[in-house]
């Protein structure tokens, strides 16, 4: 009797389990985006990271915006143009509102800037430039006076959202950041955290044409397998990121599609110029030999291993073709991208040559670092690195590590010679934070300790020049001296692989890794 | 009965003081949050500003005494990532957990008992050899495996079941079941060998010789018995399935507590870190006070003992 009584509940626990119909018969389908992550906050200025940014921006806009090209386009401000090398002046558009009734004006504009630039929580700071003051002159025209000559300035300003000041005066913080309302194309419905976000489309949104969808599910999925399965059976209509070798799975598949473009994420490898030879740190270098000299100070050796990476196998075999040659740290979408560097030539006959001119004949011993879990194939690129400067005699140990491990590790100088990523639309940026030594807002990336003070004057010079053709003649120097020094090896920009399904018409992915339901259209 | 729970609360907080100290000295040695909270292109004095308003400025020992303080009033500190209450974050995910974890245990419970018993009652039979071999497959199959496998089975090809998320009966199947495997195997395997080994015990020979009906000398007297040592083990297994099930809840993109573990592992979120793991020796507590007490329900030997 008891066993019967058992089965029968099992038999009833699994027919609940089949009768339930899997997806819900709603009339019209929502718009189902799927992310790798959720957003880790819904405030505009916190948490500074692809897929927070990505999520926010469905609901909040900026006074500039870049197309799908990362051109410069107007969006809350119209226009705009310089009065002298300090004054910025913007022309606001007029009449638009906050999805609160709140309106949009040069007095929000002054009042989301500050906050940006002063909030505790802010990591946007930077992204703020430094102002003498911001003047709301009148209601749609803002005057930006800034302490020094700043050129990227829209690029930068691109990054700060326009928040209703009223009602994040009024708001306590745990509501703030975890609700939106901004005056982007959708408005916020509701968060359920590592769940779901749900958005409608906002019908008075100041620009046009509206968003195709009506109403968007933004749904955190980390695992790619898992994301791109729920692809193909049709769960979600779009995702960001679908693994090498999920692609074919993809394209196979009748009702989907996949998207790819370069991103303007730069893979590359650094040595450390700074310790005098290998030992304990932080006198020494832990990842050499101990007391032995420091081989990647003498600029033979690291121009011998530019020669002896073969960038192009590493892009065919280890990335499976899902990568594209990089020349320089900027992508070519970005500011002072110098078309004239070229990558150094695989030629292990010159590589030999350099080494033992440098008076390593017979190679080495040292340690290459690599983050395992940051970019994509990270680890294997690395060991193919190894492999492939074996060739000239380098005997390298890969050590691999997760990132929150390798970056501290880097961070301390502890590397000798490591590999990582890169990406940003910022020339100025690049350059202050890898080829300046560490002080105030410059180095945080100079992670072999790379110093030049007379190129460094000139950056300063580059960085602060309004007239544009000026200031690229001297970018372009300061880049061509920059990559003849080796100390950086550019190798390859990684691919942005998007899924779409066949409800969306002719869907690209973005050289920015964003992912917008507003972009895509409807197919029929 | 109520000195004994009361001490119990006495240990729990002696519990809770020690895991916050070895939590705290494991994270603070093992890097620095900053390199992985500020976005890669942040100039140093954006990183160092962001350090003071953190609080990681400080020197660790007064960094840990002003967690103690903040602690005692029921605070543990903000989230670094997500800018929220650390506690508030986890909490927020225990009810997914919970739902997971129950209907997880049901499936194998319920599954488990009469196959077990099945299998001890027929030893050496189809049925018996089937069930330990069945079960060194749910053991040793890995649960990330097991995931994607289902996923590919019964939600792509099959189009049975959703592949991810969390909502309806539907989608808590393939995540329920995945994790339920191995469990099921274990209990069927501890059931069965606990079953074996009483069966050959001199009150079950007693039982049967007054005429005790088969069915309830194995119900009534033998499982009754081998459920002794099961609750313990299956206790530890609620504990450690609610603590996180962290792989299957990223693979079925679940928004459990293991998640939001692995997450802040992964960045390094130290306040949220800290608060996971009170809120796991909690849960561990609990499940041992409650095996505790089901145990003096199922051996009155222990009630009388006193």
């Amino acid at each position: 009797m008891k066993k019967i009584s058992y089965f029968g509940f099992v038999l009833v626990f699994l027919f609940l389990g089949w009768s339930i119909p899997p997806t819900g018969l709603a009339a019209e389908k929502p718009l189902v985006v799927g992310f790798e992550g959720d957003a880790a906050t819904l405030d505009p200025h916190a948490r500074n990271e692809t897929t927070t940014t990505t999520i926010q921006r469905h609901t909040y806009e900026q006074l500039i915006s870049l197309d799908a090209n990362l051109k410069i386009q107007p969006d809350l401000a119209e226009s705009w143009k310089l009065i002298d090398d300090n004054t910025w002046e913007f022309k606001l558009r007029k009449g638009v509102k906050f999805h609160n009734g709140e309106p949009f004006n040069a007095a929000v504009a002054k009042y989301s800037l500050e906050r940006c630039k002063t909030h505790p929580k802010s990591q946007y700071k930077y992204m703020v430039p430094d102002y003498k003051e911001i003047v709301a002159v009148d209601e749609y025209t803002l005057r930006y006076v800034t302490k020094t000559p700043t050129p990227e300035l829209l690029i930068m300003l691109e990054s700060v959202s326009m928040v209703p000041p009223k009602y994040f005066t009024d708001t306590e913080y745990g509501k703030l950041a975890t609700t939106m309302v901004g005056t982007g194309p959708y408005k916020f419905v509701e968060w359920v955290k590592y769940d779901h976000i749900t958005l409608v489309r906002n019908e008075n949104w100041h620009r046009s044409p509206k968003p195709d969808f009506e109403k968007v599910i933004l749904r955190p999925i980390p695992e790619n397998a898992t994301r791109v399965a729920a692809l193909i059976t049709g769960e979600i209509d779009a995702c960001w990121g679908v693994s090498i070798p999920d692609i074919p799975r993809v394209e196979k598949n009748k009702n989907t599609y996949v998207s790819r473009c370069p991103s303007q994420r730069v893979i590359y490898v650094m040595f450390d110029l700074h310790s005098e030879k290998g030992g304990p740190a932080p006198n020494a270098q832990p990842g050499l030999p101990a007391g032995k000299p420091n081989p990647f100070k003498d600029i033979r050796v690291r121009k011998a291993i530019a020669h002896a990476i073969n960038a192009d196998d590493i892009i065919k075999f280890v990335m499976e073709g899902s990568a594209y040659p990089a020349s320089q740290m900027v992508s070519s979408y970005a500011t002072g991208f110098n078309p004239a560097i070229k990558r150094p030539k695989y030629d292990l006959a010159l590589a030999k040559k350099l080494l033992a001119e440098a008076g390593y004949p017979n190679g080495f011993e040292a340690n290459i670092d690599t983050p395992n879990d940051r970019y994509i194939n990270d680890q294997q690129v690395t060991e193919a690195i190894g492999a492939q400067l074996a060739k000239i005699g380098l005997r390298l140990k890969v050590v691999a590590t997760p990132k929150a491990v390798f970056f501290p590790k880097v961070d301390r100088y502890e590397s000798p010679f490591f590999l990582a990523g890169w990406g940003t639309l910022s020339w100025q940026g690049t350059m202050n934070g890898f080829f300046r030594e560490k002080k105030g807002s410059y180095g945080r990336t100079n992670r072999g300790r790379f110093s030049d003070p007379e190129l460094g004057k000139k950056m300063d010079v580059a960085n602060s020049i309004m007239d544009d053709a000026k200031r690229e003649k001297l970018r372009d120097e300061i880049s061509a001296k920059i990559y003849a020094t080796y100390y950086v090896i550019p190798l390859y920009y990684q691919e942005n692989v998007f899924g779409f399904s066949r409800r969306i018409k002719n869907a690209k992915a973005r050289v920015d890794e964003r992912l917008f339901a507003h972009e895509l259209k409807k197919a029929e | 009965m109520g000195l004994y729970i009361l001490r119990r609360i006495y240990q729990a907080l002696v519990v809770f003081f020690v895991v916050t100290a070895i939590v705290f000295s494991i994270l603070h040695i093992s890097g620095d949050p900053l390199a992985l909270l500020m976005p890669p292109d942040a100039p140093p004095s954006d990183v160092e500003d962001m350090r003071r308003t953190l609080g990681l400025d400080k020197p660790l020992i007064v960094q840990y005494g002003l967690f103690l303080k903040s602690a005692a009033q029921g605070n543990l500190g903000v989230s670094y990532h997500h800018g929220q209450p650390a506690l508030k974050l986890v909490l927020e995910r225990l009810p997914a957990s919970l739902e997971l974890v129950i209907t997880t245990m049901v499936i194998s419970l319920v599954l488990a008992m009469p196959i077990g018993v099945w299998a001890a009652s027929r030893r050496g039979t189809f049925v018996d050899r089937a069930s330990l071999l069945g079960s060194l497959i749910g053991i040793s199959a890995p649960p990330f495996w097991i995931g994607i496998a289902f996923i590919l089975i019964f939600s792509v090809e099959l189009r049975w079941l959703p592949s991810s998320g969390r909502g309806t009966w539907a989608h808590l199947v393939l995540p329920a079941t995945s994790l339920a495997l191995y469990r099921l195997a274990l209990f069927i395997r501890l059931i069965r060998a606990g079953m074996l080994d009483i069966m050959t015990m001199d009150f079950i020979r007693t039982a049967r010789s007054k005429g005790v009906s088969e069915q309830k000398v194995i119900y009534k007297h033998a499982l009754k018995n081998t459920l002794i040592p099961f609750v313990t083990i299956a206790g530890m297994q609620m504990g450690s399935l609610l603590a996180g099930a962290i792989v299957t809840e990223k693979v079925f993109a679940w928004p459990g507590m293991g998640r939001l573990f692995l997450e802040s592992i992964g960045v390094m979120d130290f306040p949220v870190i800290i608060a996971w793991a009170l809120v796991t020796a909690t849960i561990f507590l609990t499940v041992n006070l409650a095996v505790d007490i089901v145990y003096v329900w199922l051996d009155p030997r222990i009630r009388h003992e006193k």
